[in-house]
């Protein structure tokens, strides 16, 4: 069986998928420099109700918070970590590690950045469901320096490469969901039906080419890829267009930043024991999944079907990609003894919380970190991971043998744009930036 | 061409020297001369004339401030006017030898120039001839001969006087002539100093590839290596034949010597040993260095300071949250470049100044000796450079790259204006060379970079070539001339 292994535990090229090269990424070949300014309008089939950079199971946040926060480290293309917020690599403190953060940095709503900031985000983000955080030990505050976070851990590579993850980004102690605020190149202006970055000049990384991006949610995927063929967007989400290709339109793919996972809940019954989410998700066609914007490199060939009560599968409301999914996995799985239906709720994280369902789809975000796929999907289970050095070398598909979720796929970060937006299609040039190549 | 009244002195890109606002002057007296100064060695002091001349010169020599008298003026009336101030004092009458270096005819015109002009001021007389100085010393009616040396290349103009006392049979048996004093100048070229030097054609040549590795580099800069790395005499070395290169990556500075083809590396300063982290950097860097004479002027948008640095790269100032352009103005970040330049003193934005993604600078000399800069920067928004001095455009370029730099790479006193593409594809890139015809760019040559160009410098004139343009493409330095 071809394994998906390689490539993907590791970390990819340009997670910061809104930002240019880092600083520590050599970015000189550009002759004219890269032009400045324009609005990007996007139409894309999820929800846009807030950005929580911490959360691991919100799609929206994977795409955007990284254009919206920055962590203290980063990783380049060959998954070493660089001081990205951080002033330098971690020194040995009292037996552990402390880091210093780079001084004058400011959020986009200017507030300043400290250690304080730096404690904060770290404890919700390790509350907010990314247990693999708790491996650093609790952050503190070293007394005397403002800018200083010491670490219980002495190990400086787990570190690093860990507080490098998106989802352990740093934000000001009043960020919300719908008020995020961070030290990244864009800062929101509006999150809802419509969620609105504009360039954020206090940002710690340098500020975004582009003047502004529209992101607009919409009902489906049709009318996306509808808009962008008709010239009323910029890009085209997994696609470039409905009916057929806009003209001129440059395709992109980047790496993914999130799973999709099957759930099996208290209601599955015997289906609800560890590893039938899986057997269930291999079973679902590649084919079919791949129309949504979903990846798995190899094909089971796994004839499981769903064996319990008819039941339905349990969406986040809002969310039409994710719905979509959800029906090519209740028709793929569905016999006429269980047919499967699909059914949406606002209250997801109570549900997710108790295991209140039968078949849950769900989104877990890839931390990027070595190990990380490991930790995030046994920490979305709620299982605990005894043996990460082994879990290390197994791919996602493997990993959930013992847990009682199902890697159904990647999610994709593909579709198209316009030739003017420069950058988008350049992922080789070691990151990519969005920037329009006429203001 | 540039307007009236006003010509372009030096090829430096943007060079700071001691030399524009003051004389550098040298007095050094002789091994042998020392106890008791200016008598031949191994002789008691006689109270013949040349002894107390000797040691009377000297001291004076030591002791005159450079006159604000003498700073207007060609140079080469600037060097005699400093010369005489300095020898007025000698007893008796004085004879104006002069010698002339073999490398330019020009040298014994300019001789015979400041021998005239220093006869007006100096009880002294021109030799009739060129003489050696053994002849000038044994001719009768002078009490000590001043022995003019003046060096011409395309730098400027270097003087150096030394004052021998007039000898007898009896002095020449004992030892060939030693000075009891010598005086040094230099005078950066002038209009008037740049008659005498021969025009060079602009051509475009093959770039040669220099052994060196780049690793992301934001700027170059190059310029002339400080007088103190030189032979230490300023008379000895006629063409100084050695530049210096600044190489400013994103981590780290590099300092190289540049002789031929060959790079020495002289110093390396990583950037956080010199600077911290902007709160507020940009995205693309945004980098400024200027070079001349071991001085290095340095800033980039990565960086909270903008530095001078010795040719030891050591911090000499620094200038918090500002760029150091040119010589002596400074820049501030305005997203998305540079607004600029002002005085680094000044703190506020010039208010309605567009910021500019591109700046370089070039020094240059007017007809009345004094030293002002020519800046060039590009609009970040409609990518045109403007090529400016004192405020005052000159002419402008559409369509410009982001790498710039000025230099006046034919010695003719005009500015050359060295160019990228404006570009987001290496393989359209290319080098151009423009020049200013009547306040419209001109093409002179354009050298294709298919891997893209991403930074340049232009060099001072070295001898009778082309000035050397630097070129940072595809991960190595290449040199043009």
């Amino acid at each position: 069986m071809a394994t998906p292994l390689s490539g993907r535990l590791g970390p990819q090229i340009g997670r910061r998928v809104w930002l240019a090269a880092s600083l520590a990424t050599p970015l000189t070949l550009a002759m004219g420099r890269t032009p400045v300014g324009g609005h990007l309008r996007w139409d894309l089939p999820w929800q846009l109700s807030g950005l929580d950079p911490h959360s691991p199971y919100d799609f929206a946040s994977a795409l955007f918070a990284p254009a919206v926060f920055d962590s203290l480290y980063d990783l380049d293309g060959q998954g070493r970590p660089y001081p990205s917020l951080a002033v330098d690599a971690p020194v040995a403190s009292n037996g552990g590690l402390m880091i210093r953060l780079r001084s004058g940095l400011q959020t986009s709503r200017a507030r300043s950045l400290s250690a304080r900031e730096v404690v904060h985000s770290l404890q919700r983000a390790k509350s907010a469901g990314n247990r693999w955080l708790g491996a650093l030990g609790e952050p503190t505050l070293v007394p005397g320096d403002p800018l200083a976070v010491r670490f219980s851990t002495s190990n400086s590579r787990l570190l690093t490469q860990r507080l490098a993850s998106p989802l352990a980004a740093i934000a000001s102690r009043q960020s919300t969901a719908i008020r995020p605020d961070g030290t990244g190149s864009f800062r929101v202006s509006g999150v809802g039906r419509q969620l609105v970055l504009v360039r954020n000049l206090r940002a710690a990384r340098g500020s975004a080419f582009l003047e502004r991006m529209s992101i607009r949610s919409v009902a489906d995927l049709r009318q996306s890829l509808k808009s962008f063929e008709s010239g009323s967007t910029d890009i085209g989400w997994l696609g470039a267009g409905l009916y057929k290709a806009r003209s001129q339109s440059i395709k992109f793919q980047l790496p993914s930043p999130a799973w999709v996972v099957l759930r099996t809940g208290k209601d599955a019954g015997a289906w609800g024991a560890p590893g039938a989410a899986q057997l269930l998700s291999n079973a679902v066609p590649a084919a079919q999944l791949g129309a949504w914007g979903v990846r798995r490199e190899f094909s089971p060939n796994e004839q499981t079907r769903w064996g319990g009560y008819a039941t339905t599968i349990l969406v986040p409301r809002n969310e039409p990609q994710l719905l979509g999914i959800a029906q090519s996995v209740a028709g793929a799985l569905s016999t006429a003894m269980a047919p499967l239906t699909v059914d949406t709720t606002a209250n997801i994280a109570a549900k997710r919380q108790r295991r209140d369902y039968s078949l849950m789809l769900d989104v877990v975000r890839n931390p990027r970190f070595l190990g990380g796929t490991a930790e995030a999907l046994y920490a979305a289970d709620g299982a605990r991971l005894t043996r990460a050095g082994s879990a290390a070398t197994k791919n996602e598909y493997e990993l959930t043998r013992l847990l009682r979720l199902g890697v159904l796929g990647e999610l994709e970060f593909r579709g198209a744009t316009i030739p003017s937006m420069h950058g988008i299609s350049q992922p080789a040039m070691g990151d990519w930036w969005l920037a329009p190549s006429k203001p | 061409m540039l307007h009236a009244g006003r010509r372009i002195a030096d090829a430096h890109e943007s060079p700071i020297t001691p030399y524009p606002t003051e004389m550098n002057e040298k007095i050094t007296t002789p091994r042998g001369s020392r106890k008791p100064m200016g008598r031949p060695s191994g002789r008691k002091a006689t109270g013949r004339a040349s002894s107390p001349v000797g040691v009377a010169a000297t001291l004076m020599l030591l002791a005159s401030p450079v006159s604000a008298d003498c700073r207007t003026g060609t140079a080469t009336a600037q060097l005699s006017c400093e010369l005489a101030l300095k020898l007025k004092s000698l007893p008796g009458k004085s004879l104006l030898n002069a010698s002339s270096s073999p490398e330019h005819n020009a040298t014994s015109k300019i001789a015979t120039e400041l021998q005239s002009e220093l006869a007006k001021r100096l009880n002294a007389q021109p030799a009739p001839r060129m003489m050696s100085v053994d002849e000038a010393t044994r001719e009768r009616g002078y009490a000590q001969v001043i022995q003019l040396s003046p060096v011409l290349d395309r730098r400027g103009l270097t003087l150096r006087a030394d004052v021998y006392p007039r000898r007898t049979v009896w002095d020449r048996v004992l030892g060939p002539a030693k000075t009891i004093a010598s005086y040094e100048a230099f005078r950066r070229r002038d209009p008037h100093l740049r008659q005498f030097l021969t025009a060079i054609a602009l051509t475009a040549s093959p770039p040669v590839g220099l052994n060196i590795k780049l690793n992301g580099p934001v700027s170059l800069a190059c310029g002339s290596a400080p007088i103190e790395s030189t032979a230490g005499r300023l008379s000895e070395p006629t063409l100084r034949s050695e530049l210096q290169i600044a190489v400013v990556e994103r981590h780290q500075i590099r300092l190289f010597a540049l002789q031929g083809k060959t790079l020495t590396r002289l110093a390396s300063v990583p950037w956080k040993r010199l600077s911290g982290v902007r709160g507020t950097p940009f995205r693309q860097p945004l980098t400024v260095a200027t070079l001349s004479d071991g001085l290095l002027r340095v800033g980039t948008s990565d960086r909270s300071d903008g530095l001078d640095l010795s040719s030891k790269l050591e911090v000499l100032k620094r200038y918090p949250d500002l760029l150091p352009v040119g010589a002596k103005h400074c820049a501030k970040l305005s997203f998305p470049g540079l607004v600029g330049p002002q005085p680094c003193e000044s703190r506020a934005l010039r208010k309605g100044q567009r910021p500019q993604d591109a700046l370089a600078s070039l020094q240059l000399t007017d007809d009345d000796g004094t030293v002002s800069e020519l800046m060039v920067g590009r609009d970040s928004v409609t990518h045109v450079a403007i090529v400016a001095h004192n405020g005052r455009e000159l002419f402008r370029l559409t369509n410009t790259g982001a790498a710039l730099a000025l230099g006046d790479l034919n010695g003719d006193g005009n500015a050359e204006l060295v160019s990228s593409a404006n570009t987001q594809l290496p393989i359209e890139d290319a080098l151009t060379v423009s020049r200013n015809e009547s306040g419209k760019a001109t093409l002179v040559y354009q050298v294709p970079f298919p891997s893209g160009v991403q930074a340049i410098a232009s060099c001072p004139t070295q001898g009778d070539r082309q000035a050397a343009i630097l070129v940072a493409s595809g991960g190595r330095l290449w040199r043009l001339h």
